[in-house]
């Protein structure tokens, strides 16, 4: 292109509105024709009228609009972000007055309904109240009942119109002098005193046509007469005239998950039913129970305490060398005197470890430790059910290196209360099953320790998308 | 009257007219209501005014655009009943009104609500919350977990959002149920309703049954206290030897930056008067398209195509990388730490 722009395309060309190709033949134009890029200029500058050149570099600023979605403030809450991710967050928060409104009440609902999370509320029975209040032969609607309703009428008729011939023809038999010997009557062998009747009752069969009928019933809501208990499936019997067999449910429940857990094979169907935990107490049973229901394991609210915030342990901006503290971090731990671990720096001569409580008081110093040890177990235990913050001087030329710096936040632990410890030996008295123990480990928020339990369990169900997920949750925490 | 509204007011010939209320509209106005709801909401739209990824901008700035072109063709205007003294302030007036309108309608109660009962349905092991296969979120108890919606549900649904009293009479009577904690509500509405719910519809039937509204908006204007918080962040130039000294140093560090953390940064910019880096450097001189395509590693077809595009939102700019909006998010913070170690030592600009 060798024409230049004629000032309507070149407010087209400023205000980009033409289509690409164009846009590119003319830009190549304006790379080498100095009375193009004046007219560019001039274009765009009055376009832009009197205002000043100016923008800012604060990340706050460019981070105003991000805001944050359930997906960030939980796990910001669960203290499930990484150092950067917090910042990030927390730089939105600084700006954000809505945001941090969205956090606040998430935060105070989440205080106010923690003695609710502990309550009960699944329903004892499948049936609800509402179910129950519907007309008594409301469920005879559905077509599948209605069949079953009629099948066990048929079948009671049937009998009951066996029985009065039976009762007949003996009658009749009886009046006969002498009856002939040898033969007997079929219809002698059943017990005609019986008739069939519907019950809710356990431990016999249904006929055959019952539970023919009954194949269609899957995925409906049982009727509200029949007694069914919660999540189990509706089992209609019919009592039969002579033997009581092995009980057989009309709809069975499916498999929803099966685990090689420690020697032991645990199941659990749709309807809730659990087998292969034996040993452990009805609660741990339930959570078992509803971390397999739900594939998903429940996360610990104490976990948000853990996250760091602006503390005295905190040492100066982050400026040249620095290095990282490993463990204990963001965790609850058993062990009463933990031991700290951090990495180690280059040119340090000594290093000083200090745990501080949540007022900030010091509760434990290590004194100087020379390199190249890098952790340091304290000779005192630390007072249980507490949160701990730490951190690491590290001599170098003289000069204090404090981690974690003030840009970062404080590293702080748990270490775990007298009664969960108490929780946590019973339970393992009674189980080596990981999965429990796993689940137990991540409502205790040690989630180290739960990290280790699902590994196992994973290793031992290596096809276990359930296994699977909750490794992937723990992990996603920490 | 505004003199920039002369030429349009005063042309009889209608070919002409609509010629200059589309220039007009397309470089008087527009770039003031891009800027504005970039400013205001974070909304981003190209110069094509679209943007893809949010369809709310998208709808936003053409209800702007149409109301303009409404105005512009009022015949009260061009009988010179109304007046008009101001433009650029007219435009300014009617896009951030609509911003107000925007977050009047957004509704931030409901929203908390909302994430109360997703964190309820997560945490408690009651509570389920769960997708089906077209991808709807469901929630109810954990014992109806992966189970589909049941058509008596649905009907019963409805029945309690047309007829709550029935409901709440039989389950808190004699109970204001706003005092009741949210997990006994959302438990007997589950009992009550049998069956798997549209968690959707679970957050409508709990506002409804809480009464939850939303107080008016916070006003724009204090959003000047964080500008103002920010002003002292920001980097100023007078003169032009200021700035084209300012964007050659950005531009040279802006090149020495890993790509995505470069492309993160670069894509998004904007000034405070709406400009995007491209704009800026070429009429500063400091770069030609053709060069910054070089140094971007594109053609500069592609280049173009971006450049139709800049300033971008975040979600776009994700989308140009293949990455997560965090991911875009944590590039631009390195990106801007980095460039604010680069820059910090010039003083040329404050």
């Amino acid at each position: 292109m060798s024409e230049h722009f004629s000032t309507v395309l070149m407010r087209h060309f400023s205000a980009r509105t033409l289509p690409a190709p164009e846009m590119s033949a003319l830009a190549e134009h304006l790379a080498s024709c100095d009375a193009c890029q004046n007219q560019f200029r001039q274009t765009h500058r009055a376009r832009r009228g009197d205002a000043r050149f100016s923008f800012t570099l604060a990340p706050e600023a460019w981070l105003k609009h991000e805001h944050l979605q359930y997906e960030q403030i939980a796990p910001y809450l669960d203290g499930g972000l990484d150092g950067e991710e917090r910042e990030i967050l927390e730089l939105h928060l600084r700006v954000c007055e809505s945001c941090q409104e969205d956090v606040r009440s998430l935060r105070e609902f989440r205080r106010e309904i923690a003695p609710e999370m502990s309550v009960s509320y699944a329903p004892t029975e499948q049936t609800s109240e509402r179910k129950v209040k519907r007309p008594a032969l409301g469920w005879l609607r559905k077509p599948a009942y209605a069949a079953v309703a009629i099948a066990i009428l048929v079948t009671f008729a049937l009998v009951a119109t066996l029985s009065l011939k039976n009762r007949r023809e003996a009658e009749q038999q009886a009046q006969v002098s002498q009856p002939a010997s040898g033969v007997k009557d079929a219809g002698s062998e059943k017990n005609p005193s019986v008739a069939p009747q519907i019950t809710a009752n356990d431990n016999v069969a249904p006929p055959a046509s019952v539970a023919q009928a009954n194949t269609n019933t899957e995925n409906m809501a049982p009727p509200a007469e029949v007694k069914s208990s919660r999540n189990a499936p509706t089992q209609v019997r019919v009592q039969p005239p002579k033997q009581r067999v092995p009980r057989t449910p009309l709809t069975s429940a499916a498999t929803v998950a099966e685990l090689n857990d420690g020697g032991q094979k645990i199941t659990i169907d749709s309807a809730g039913n659990v087998t292969g935990l034996d040993r452990l107490t009805p609660t741990d049973v339930k959570l078992v129970k509803e971390t397999l229901l739900a594939q998903n394991v429940t996360r610990l609210l104490e976990l948000a305490e853990l996250v760091g915030e602006h503390g005295a342990l905190r040492g100066n901006p982050v400026v040249g060398q620095s290095f990282k503290l490993i463990s204990p971090a963001r965790t609850v731990t058993a062990d009463d005197r933990p031991t700290f671990k951090w990495e180690a720096i280059p040119g340090a001569t000594s290093y000083r470890v200090y745990i501080g409580d949540a007022e900030n008081r010091e509760v434990a110093s290590s004194g100087e430790l020379l390199p190249p040890v890098t952790e340091w177990t304290p000779s005192a235990p630390l007072p249980r059910g507490k949160v701990y913050a730490w951190a690491v001087i590290a001599k170098i030329n003289g000069s204090d290196v404090i981690v974690p710096a003030a840009s970062q936040p404080e590293v702080k632990f748990k270490v775990l209360s007298e009664e969960t410890l108490r929780d946590l030996t019973a339970l393992q008295s009674r189980t080596s099953s990981h999965l429990a123990l796993g689940i137990f480990y991540v409502r205790a928020g040690m989630l180290e320790d739960a990290e280790r339990e699902f590994q196992a369990l994973n290793k031992q169900n290596p096809q276990s998308p359930v296994a699977m997920k909750l490794l992937r949750s723990v992990q996603s925490w920490r | 009257m505004d003199s920039v509204l002369l030429p349009l007011l005063r042309s009889t010939d209608e070919a002409e007219r609509e010629q200059l209320l589309s220039d007009l509209i397309l470089f008087e106005a527009a770039p003031l209501v891009r800027n504005t709801l970039r400013q205001r909401l974070g909304f981003y739209v190209s110069h094509l005014g679209a943007n893809p990824q949010n369809h709310d901008a998208e709808d936003l700035y053409h209800d702007v655009m149409a109301k303009l072109v409404a105005l512009l063709n009022d015949p009260q205007l061009r009988a010179g009943r109304l007046e008009i003294q101001n433009f650029r302030q007219y435009v300014l007036r009617v896009a951030t009104n609509a911003c107000h309108d925007y977050l009047r309608a957004k509704s931030p109660t409901r929203n908390r609500l909302k994430n109360n009962l997703r964190d309820l349905l997560e945490r408690h092991t009651d509570f389920a919350l769960w997708r089906v296969g077209d991808g709807e979120a469901l929630c109810g108890f954990t014992a109806w977990l992966n189970h589909s919606k049941v058509p008596s549900v649905a009907k019963r649904l409805t029945s309690l959002e047309t007829k709550p009293q029935e409901f709440l009479s039989a389950k808190f009577p004699r109970t204001d149920v706003r005092q009741v904690p949210l997990t006994r509500l959302v438990a007997e509405v589950f009992k009550w309703l049998g069956g798997p719910v549209e968690f959707e519809r679970l957050v409508q039937l709990a506002a409804f049954l809480l009464d939850v509204r939303d107080q008016p908006p916070q006003s724009l204007d204090e959003e000047g206290v964080l500008a103002e918080s920010l002003m002292d962040s920001s980097l100023r130039c007078d003169s032009r030897m200021e700035l084209r000294e300012l964007l050659r140093l950005l531009w040279s560090a802006v090149r020495e930056l890993p790509p995505k953390q470069r492309d993160s940064f670069t894509l998004s910019f904007a000034d405070d008067a709406g400009d995007d880096l491209f704009t800026l450097l070429l009429d500063a001189e400091v770069a030609t398209l053709t060069e910054i395509a070089d140094a971007f590693d594109h053609s500069l077809d592609d280049l173009i195509l971006l450049w139709q595009q800049m300033p971008m939102d975040n979600a776009t700019v994700a989308q140009e990388l293949n990455a997560t909006r965090q991911q875009v998010n944590k590039w631009r913070f390195r990106a801007l730490r980095q460039l604010e170690r680069e820059l910090q030592v010039n003083s040329l600009c404050k």
